[in-house]
């Protein structure tokens, strides 16, 4: 059985979707509020590799900017939020 | 000309799996673990390694197009501010209160500059005084 490579990436996908079920679970139901920081952190990652795949599979050069832009509002929103946990003040 | 195509399709296809384990393992620590920092630990790992794979893979497949050019600073990116919130959400995470786990045998960080509801069956200097199993 031969996997084309649109085949593959197709299924890399679907693990990666599926692979945003336990951190969902994280965000919502966490203990801690650091807990959901850093599961909302995660997602954000996966988003963003998600939609570099599909930009990848779809040949659109305007959805590798979608993920770049993801990247870095979860990063700039990560820090932020853990910087008002940490200190009780944004900036 | 097609045996190079082929190696290129392999070794991205290898860099693609590569990440999309350490992703898949990266969600069941997030999931199975007991305390923020280990759970850290874990989510650390989908950032950098994860995401890297899958970048690379990209990378292999594409060159040096303009697909290939923004996946690889999307890639820099990732790789320079993963470690950055980790950090941040680790001290913030220690700073605020939130206890160690049970299993926990040394707190390195200290109670000195933490707040005053570190546990106490941290030890304050480590080796030493690492509990002893019995039997």
């Amino acid at each position: 059985m031969i996997i084309t490579l649109e085949q593959a990436d197709f299924l890399a996908l679907v693990v990666m979707v599926v692979a945003l079920v336990p951190s969902t679970y994280r965000v919502l139901y966490g203990p801690t509020l650091p807990d959901r920081i850093a599961a909302s952190d995660a997602v954000g990652n996966v988003l963003a590799m998600i939609f570099a795949l599909y930009a990848f599979q779809g040949r659109s050069i305007f959805l590798m900017d979608v993920a770049m832009l993801l990247s870095v509002i979860s990063f700039v929103g990560t820090v932020i939020v853990a910087k008002y946990i940490d200190t009780g003040e944004v900036l | 000309m097609t045996i190079i195509a082929t190696i290129l399709d392999i070794i991205s296809i290898f860099f693609l799996v590569v990440g999309l384990i350490f992703l898949c393992l990266g969600m069941l620590g997030l999931l199975r673990l007991p305390d923020v920092y280990n759970r850290l630990h874990a989510t650390t790992k989908v950032a950098t390694l994860g995401a890297l794979g899958v970048l690379a893979s990209i990378i292999i497949q594409e060159g040096y197009t303009p697909m290939g050019v923004k996946a690889l600073t999307v890639a820099i990116f990732i790789m320079l501010t993963a470690p950055i919130s980790g950090h941040m959400i680790g001290k913030a995470a220690y700073h605020s209160g939130v206890k160690l786990c049970e299993g926990t045998c040394l707190d390195e960080y200290g109670p000195e500059h933490g707040p005053k509801s570190v546990p106490k069956s941290v030890p304050k200097n480590g080796s030493k005084s690492v509990p002893k199993r019995q039997k």
